[in-house]
């Protein structure tokens, strides 16, 4: 896009900044991803076409009221032409890569004084109907759209979901509670991603403060002045996911007897916490709240001057428990630390998060699961990714 | 025995040897047949807690399966040279 002419041009900035995709391309004004109502009564995406009239580096009064429009031709949400605006129906190539469906005409008494008012009132004119099929789709697609707490979890729109339309799949994961037992790591790179999707409820436990070994370990840059307020890590999670999302809760302790009872009303748990006895506990009293769960391990050595390991991901549904135990999958022993110092590296605690992450979405039906694996493991050296315990 | 007899042994006794790699470091072993508590024992001779468990996973390997995870009361056939095991206690998050 002329960058200069857009800088130049009032009525290009004002589409700009009210959230319009626009191009200039092959000496044409586009507007693109508006939505319209197809025949089919279905939303579909097109882009609006129109000469652009430029003295020296910025725009003038249009030349013509008429547009073009690329994508189909728009329907009103009963699935009848919008034939009081088109004013022909056939291909016209109009440049390279450029082909439109159509023509509008309307004409203001006075015509469009601007592009601005040209292509809006183009684009309200068709995704009107579009917006009576799904009230979600507007033509001002790069607009963070602020959403109120009874519509949505999030903030603004979700339109990764919807410019890619996988919103119907992605609302399988709109689960009501989800819990993520251990804030560390591969527990903050886990929320980091489910934060993204539809669950209702994420409750984060973690009874340890944030410190600097932990900065380098998480998702984000956190600031000198996040360490030296010595926060509990649920709670400086919550606060930095607190911009995207509502209802996350930080519960700054760790789970025990105690507690324990705060999991039994959740929909699924991710366990992210190191070995022990506190885990054997744990496993126990989600099986007999009879909660599915996945559980994360990482196995980093120190060979010479290199590092290697095995990064895990271990599923446990009501239905099928056995390989735990019987493979031996959770390692509930503590004290391998003085042996192993603890490695932990950011990209292997955010590689464990992603195969835990993926696996929850593939037992909700988000992603096809052809192996129904409920053990994976990923070996460094090898760049090897093993199913384990599959269902036949 | 001569010594050129002495050699030819030596020779066969070198044959009926498999060279593993574990974590890294190669590991003679005398069988084909190689059980995940051998693989173990040869990374952890000294376990790190008397409970810990392991993840072993393998590549290279002779069959049936030519790469995989082990579990404990399992074996895999190895090949003479190359056949590869890491073995870490999995638990850390």
């Amino acid at each position: 896009m002329s960058s200069r002419l857009v800088s130049r041009s009032p009525d290009l900035q004002r589409l700009l900044r009210e959230g319009y995709e626009i191009e200039i391309r092959s000496g044409y004004l586009l507007v693109k991803r508006v939505p319209f109502a197809t025949s089919a009564g279905e939303v579909a995406f097109g882009t609006l076409i129109s000469e652009l009239s430029v003295s020296g580096t910025a725009t003038i009064r249009p030349a013509t009221h008429v547009v073009s429009f690329a994508g189909g031709i728009p329907c009103d949400n009963h699935g009848n032409q919008l034939s009081k605006i088109i004013n022909s129906i056939g291909e016209n190539r109009l440049a390279d890569g450029l082909t439109a469906d159509c023509m509008f005409s309307s004409k203001p008494p006075n015509g469009y004084p601007d592009y601005h008012a040209k292509m809006t009132a183009y684009a309200n004119m068709i995704s009107g109907w579009a917006q009576a099929i799904d009230p979600n789709v507007t033509a001002r697609s790069l607009l963070p759209v602020k959403m109120t707490e009874d519509e949505s979890v999030f903030r603004y729109l979700d339109t990764a979901s919807s410019r890619a339309r996988i919103s119907l799949i992605t609302g399988k994961l709109a689960l009501p509670k989800v819990a993520i037992v251990g804030a560390g790591g591969t527990g903050g790179y886990v929320l980091d991603q489910v934060a993204k999707t539809p669950v209702g409820e994420i409750h984060l436990f973690d009874g340890d403060l944030f410190y600097a070994h932990n900065a380098f370990r998480a998702p984000g840059a956190a600031s000198v002045e996040d360490l030296d307020a010595m926060r509990n890590k649920a709670e400086y999670h919550r606060d930095r996911y607190a911009a995207m999302r509502r209802g996350i809760i930080a519960h700054p302790y760790y789970i025990d007897e105690s507690n324990i009872g705060e999991l039994r009303d959740m929909t699924f748990v991710f366990l992210t916490m190191d070995p022990g006895p506190g885990k054997r506990f744990i496993v126990e009293k989600l099986e007999e709240y009879a909660l599915p769960f996945i559980d994360t391990g990482m196995g980093v050595l120190r060979t010479d001057d290199v590092l290697r390991g095995i990064v895990t991901a271990t599923t446990s549904t009501p239905g099928h428990r056995e390989h735990v135990r019987a493979n031996k999958r959770i390692t509930f022993a503590d004290g391998g630390d003085d042996y192993d110092h603890n490695i932990q590296i950011a990209d292997l605690n955010m590689l464990n998060a992603a195969l835990a992450v993926i696996k929850w979405k593939k037992l909700y039906g988000f992603y096809a699961d052809d192996e129904h694996e409920l053990f994976t493991a990923y070996t460094i050296a090898a760049n090897q990714l093993l199913n384990g315990d599959q269902l036949t | 025995m001569s010594e050129a007899t002495v050699a030819e042994h030596r020779d066969e006794t070198r044959r009926t040897e498999y060279a593993i790699v574990v974590n890294g470091e190669r590991a003679v072993v005398p069988n084909e047949t190689v059980s995940y508590a051998e693989v173990v024992a040869i990374a952890y001779p000294v376990p790190p807690s008397p409970d810990t468990t392991y993840t072993v996973t393998f590549r290279n390997a002779k069959g049936p399966r030519h790469e995989g995870i082990l579990v404990d009361g399992e074996t895999v056939e190895v090949k003479k040279e190359g056949t590869t095991f890491d073995v870490v206690p999995t638990g850390k998050s």
